[in-house]
């Protein structure tokens, strides 16, 4: 059950392959042991407010603390799960980065208006999550310790 | 006579025709007042001759009276004498009055004057005598002649008097007749330069009625050619000239629209804004489109509206300001631009679609070919590890077409933000950062002066970028490669070039260069994707200017782009 512990990081992404390849990536730095994958928007969502097929956790609801959030997704699109996610009060300052297909897509702009806090270029490799999460004072997250405040 | 204006020649004439009436009108007074001068002077002597005459006659009758009463002793003969004293009294005060302004008359006729109390006092003498009876006295008195003396002195001065009247009359004849003559003179001379110049300022209005004549036929024979629908309004806003095609576009006959307001030419929702624009434009009228950014529409007969173009001219005329306007229908080119609207917008989505649907799987190959090589190391042998090489590269390969195919497209789309770009820096900075083929061959760079532009910094960069490159690249098999970067000025533009002596290229497909995926070597002899020189050109043209290029096979190829001069290029 993923919420039986903190989940670190929720990745949300449509393309099983390009989920895969992230999650092998992240494992191979040892960065995966808490990773919940979300397939749509819509399951996002779900995940992070306890509602649809996780409603039965809303009780025991944990935040993730980092979520990667793909664009371009069925049903709920990732702009969207951004906009909600920065415009809840309890999840607004989960750090989200944005999956692109490329740097000089319009929406990466979009996205850094609504509150997006970076984005990697995919396919995601080590360097470039690492290179996003430092650049967002999160290294912690990487040594698995709570924030120091 | 062409410098003076039609205005000017009728203002001329008129004061002429007023000057001209005035003088023959002085003239004829004055002729007037000389012919009653020369009859007053005529009848004035003849009265003066009579007063002469009768001052003579009078001095007879007192001599004749004397005498008769001497001879006869009769008192009848001494009525004559007494008329005579008081004749004479009457007839020299009379001519006195007369010839008060003739002092030359006068002083004759004081000495007359002397000659006739003279007269009177001898015949008074004689008289006395006589009554006395000494006859002799009074004989010796008539034989010694003096009485005769008298009178005869008496007729001298009256004839020369009459002599003198007479000469004075025909100077004053002669006189008033010059001047009458020189006046006719006068009036001739003045009437024959008023028949000439009446004559030319004629000539000059019936030259000026046919050019003006000439003139509208032109304008109306302009407004008929003008390519556009044209209606000329007043400053009431009435139609008062319309053109064959204004007549076609709004289906109203000439008739009908003539002297009719434009706004029958104009939605009814907006006929009051339209009579307000209308009196402002009119109030500082100026060449210039009507209602610049908005969409106008107009309506023909019927109702139907349609979207036009209109741009306004003002002209003054002698009938006051008028109002040229020019109308173009647009429909078709709004259906146009709507249409490229729609295809912009379909290449966009189609774009975006290829940049995220194109990559994912390119991902998922360079991705799971990379766990291959990595994770199944040992399973792979020597070939193995070859051909997922292969399939990497080429799914890279493929990356980079679809990236620049996108660059390509989204270069459509951009705005150009023009700044001033230092073009020395700009080449230098590029040539630092270019990865130099590890082949290492020392490329000879020969950077000439280049002058700052007024441009999009950031495309800008971008033709530099790919001009260099495929100069580096296409030189590179050379022994000593020569990249000369120079700029010279023509017809007050920018011309920039990047010579290289690379493997150059044959003329004849010079004009392929430009196009998308369009290339000259193949994939073994030079790598690329066939989108920079694509990339330069659409970049270029953005700006307004233009590229072309020169190529010698096997000797090298020039670069050449223009960028238009601007304001704010230092």
């Amino acid at each position: 059950m993923p919420h039986s512990n903190t989940v670190e990081i929720l990745l949300a992404e449509d393309s099983l392959h390009d989920a895969e390849l992230t999650i092998r990536e992240l494992k191979k730095h040892n960065m995966a042991n808490n990773l919940v994958h979300v397939k749509d928007g819509e399951e996002a969502l779900d995940f992070i407010f306890g509602r649809g097929k996780y409603v039965s956790l809303a009780d025991k609801i944990q935040f993730p603390k980092l979520i990667l959030l793909d664009i371009q997704m069925p049903k709920v699109n990732g702009i969207e799960v951004l906009k909600e996610v920065k415009s809840d009060p309890r999840t607004h300052n989960i750090p989200v980065v944005i999956l692109t297909s490329s740097k000089e897509h319009p929406d990466v702009q979009r996205c850094y208006e609504l509150g997006a806090n970076s984005y990697i270029v995919k396919p995601v490799n080590f360097e470039g999550f690492a290179e996003s999460i430092r650049n967002l004072g999160f290294y912690w997250l990487l040594l698995n310790q709570p924030p120091v405040k | 006579m062409k410098k003076y204006s039609p205005g000017w020649v009728l203002n001329a004439g008129t004061l002429i025709i007023v000057g001209t009436i005035l003088t023959v009108f002085f003239i004829s007074v004055r002729q007037s007042e000389r012919v009653r001068n020369t009859s007053e002077s005529v009848n004035r002597t003849q009265a003066i001759i009579q007063h002469i005459q009768r001052l003579v006659m009078t001095a007879l009758d007192n001599e004749t009276g004397a005498r008769g009463f001497v001879i006869s002793g009769k008192n009848e003969f001494l009525e004559p004498l007494h008329q005579s004293a008081t004749t004479f009294t009457i007839e020299i005060i009379k001519l006195e009055e007369l010839l008060k302004n003739t002092p030359p008359l006068l002083n004759l006729l004081d000495s007359m004057k002397g000659f006739i109390s003279k007269r009177i006092h001898f015949s008074d003498s004689m008289i006395l005598t006589r009554k006395r009876q000494d006859l002799q006295a009074v004989v010796h008195m008539v034989e010694a002649g003096e009485g005769k003396g008298y009178s005869d002195q008496i007729r001298r001065i009256g004839r020369k008097m009459e002599r003198l009247e007479e000469h004075l009359l025909q100077e004053r004849k002669l006189k008033n007749e010059n001047t009458i003559r020189n006046l006719n003179i006068l009036l001739y001379s003045l009437l024959g330069t008023v028949l000439i110049l009446s004559l030319a300022m004629i000539r000059r209005i019936r030259k000026d009625i046919a050019s003006k004549e000439a003139t509208e036929k032109r304008f109306s024979g302009l407004l008929q050619a003008a390519p556009d629908a044209t209606v000329i309004a007043d400053e009431q806003g009435l139609m008062r000239m319309i053109n064959k095609q204004a007549e076609d576009l709004f289906g109203y006959t000439r008739e009908e629209m003539l002297n009719q307001p434009v706004e029958i030419l104009i939605p009814a929702d907006l006929h009051a804004a339209h009579v307000h624009h209308r009196n402002s434009f009119m109030k500082k009228a100026s060449l210039r489109a009507m209602g610049a950014g908005l969409e106008l529409y107009a309506v023909k007969k019927g109702g139907i509206q349609f979207p036009v173009e209109i741009s306004l001219s003002p002209i003054k005329t002698d009938e006051g300001q008028l109002v040229i306007a020019s109308i173009r229908n647009i429909t078709q080119r709004k259906q146009l631009e709507n249409a490229l609207r729609r295809s912009n917008a379909e290449m966009e989505a189609f774009t975006y679609s290829v940049s995220h649907d194109l990559r994912a799987p390119l991902r998922g190959i360079v991705g799971f070919t990379s766990i291959l090589e990595d994770d199944y190391r040992d399973k792979l042998d020597a070939e193995g590890h070859r051909i997922t090489g292969i399939i990497r590269a080429n799914t890279l390969k493929m990356g980079h077409l679809i990236d620049d195919l996108l660059a390509f497209s989204r270069l459509g789309r951009q705005e150009i933000q023009k700044m001033n770009v230092d073009t020395k820096a700009l080449v230098q900075e590029i040539i630092g950062e270019l990865h130099l083929p590890e082949s290492g061959k020392k490329i000879n760079w020969n950077i000439k002066d280049l002058p700052p532009v007024y441009g999009d910094l950031k495309t800008l960069r971008q033709v530099w970028i790919n001009l260099i490159s495929n100069a580096v690249k296409y030189s590179s098999k050379k022994e000593e490669p020569v990249i000369t970067i120079g700029h010279t000025t023509e017809n007050g533009q920018q011309v920039f070039f990047v010579r290289d002596n690379g493997v150059g290229f044959d003329n004849k497909y010079r004009d392929k260069l430009f196009r998308v995926f369009q290339r000259l070597h193949g994939e073994d002899e030079f790598e690329g994707t066939g989108v920079g020189l694509a990339l330069v050109e659409k970049i270029i043209a953005r700006h307004g200017g233009r590229v072309w290029a020169e190529g010698i096979v096997g000797e090298g190829a020039v670069f050449y782009f223009t960028l238009p001069a601007e304001e704010g290029s230092r």
